[in-house]
């Protein structure tokens, strides 16, 4: 195996590493979630500092180590310092990364994911209005759900496979099941999690689409705060993790 | 391969930032081959430390007294606060002797994927200081990056109705040079350009 090797990543973490360096993790296209050493990153006037931050995606030299590999050489790609002007779009860039951080694999090439996740970021930082962020980030959330595997059934039910049709009567009436994966027939036995309106599932089913589809982009914020808590529970409880981001949506939103 | 006692001082030292198992190793050693009042000085210097030094209650440094002597200095302008993320940042502006305001410290930046929002940090005390009035400038010191940026515009967003929020310059280090300074610099630098008087 060649001493060193190159690939192209973004940083998703980082944290101090004895005087002067940073131990970053970066998703890479190439060889899918690196730890590695950014010597002197932490060192005034350091090439590596401003390259080393959180969201900055470079294209990288590196060398393989006992442990640990490291950074030779570092060149910056695109950066998303814009995210950090406004709460909101921070918050939800990093719920979206703490999702890439337990889904991403490491030592093989992840470059679908990558592009995933850097469009998603893309999209989060142009949006000028509060309330536009939350489709982009709803969304991104089911995207990164379906890259690994884990969407949610919204079409048949989870445990009997029969196809769910919303009663036509208004309300919150068509029962979702965290545990069993998806939409459930009502009467069925499986711990209902949440009850869905017509309209909610309409926009989950939407979710998988390319585009959202205009009366899906109209939902309330309300509503979309609704499909965030459905997805955010799914997600913990597939993945195995808890969403320390998601602490702050409701502050975020709720203004 | 360590007796207990000695096993028990590296792996303490190695907790300590930027210790590995060797300097630990070696500065336990150390320790060891001094006399005893050396030792004790160390153990006692450590223990007070912690004991009395605690916050400011007014702008969050370090201070043994409930209030540090930067908010006691009455030669120094209460009109300017200087906002901060750490401590250290503190010792850093002390250190150039032309910064004569006060401080705030807010404890870090907003970092929700760490469980850090606005209400982990010492945000509310700062709005409360300015609310008060007399404050005719908040200068904020938060590093660029992107939670950096966000607790600056948070931060700034809710002082801006109440006095003038201004921002420190960043850039090429004095002494730099641009062919060698890296793309996120160069950014903030041509950011932050100014009219040429
Ligand atoms: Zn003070």
């Amino acid at each position: 195996m060649a001493k060193t090797y190159r690939a192209t990543g973004i940083n998703l973490k980082g944290m101090p590493l004895g005087e002067k360096d940073k131990l970053l993790t970066v998703l890479t296209k190439e060889y899918g979630l690196v730890r590695v050493v950014a010597p002197g990153a932490r060192k005034y006037g350091s090439q590596l500092g401003g390259r080393s931050e959180l969201f900055v995606v470079n294209d990288l030299l590196l060398t393989r180590g006992r442990t640990l590999d490291r950074i030779v050489q570092a060149e910056m790609q695109e950066s998303f310092l814009r995210l950090g002007q406004n709460l909101g779009k921070l918050t939800c860039a990093q719920y979206l990364a703490e999702i890439v951080l337990k889904q991403a694999l490491a030592n093989q090439p992840q470059v679908e994911l990558f592009c995933v996740f850097t469009d998603l970021l893309q999209q989060l930082q142009k949006q000028e209005r509060l309330t536009a962020i939350l489709p982009v980030f709803v969304q991104g959330i089911y995207r990164l759900l379906a890259l690994a595997g884990f969407a949610p059934q919204l079409y048949r039910c989870a445990i009997s496979q029969e196809v769910v049709v919303p009663a036509a009567a208004p309300g919150r009436n068509v029962p979702f099941s965290v545990v069993a994966g998806g939409v459930v027939k009502p009467g069925v036995s499986a711990p209902i999690s949440h009850y869905l309106t017509a309209q909610e599932l309409g926009a989950l089913q939407a979710l998988a689409a390319k585009e959202l589809p205009p009366e899906v982009l109209l939902l309330s914020r309300d509503a979309w705060l609704v499909l965030e808590r459905v997805l955010r529970a799914y997600t913990q409880y597939h993945l195995e993790m808890h969403l320390q981001s998601a602490a702050l949506i409701e502050r975020c939103f709720h203004l | 391969m360590y007796t207990p006692p000695l096993a028990r001082l590296i792996e303490q030292l190695q907790r300590l930032p930027g210790i590995g198992p060797k300097s630990a190793q070696r500065l336990a050693l150390y320790l060891l081959s001094r006399p005893r009042e050396e030792v004790t000085a160390l153990a006692h210097a450590i223990l007070d430390c912690k004991e009395q030094v605690g916050h400011c209650q007014v702008c969050g440094y370090l201070s043994v007294d409930p209030i540090c002597e930067i908010c006691r200095n009455p030669d120094r302008d209460d009109s300017t606060i200087c906002v901060v993320c750490d401590s250290r940042d503190v010792i850093a502006l002390e250190k150039t002797r032309e910064y004569w305001g006060k401080y705030h410290v807010l404890g870090g930046v907003i970092s929700p994927m760490q469980g850090i929002g606005p209400d982990q940090l010492n945000i509310p005390t700062l709005v409360q200081r300015v609310v008060k009035g007399g404050v005719k400038e908040v200068i904020l010191a938060i590093n660029p990056t992107v939670e950096g940026e966000t607790t600056t515009f948070y931060v700034g967003k809710l002082l801006k109705e109440f006095t003038k929020v201004t921002r420190i310059a960043f850039g090429i280090p004095i002494g730099g040079d641009l062919e060698y300074a890296d793309e996120m610099t160069l950014i903030k630098a041509i950011e932050g350009r100014q009219e040429l008087q």
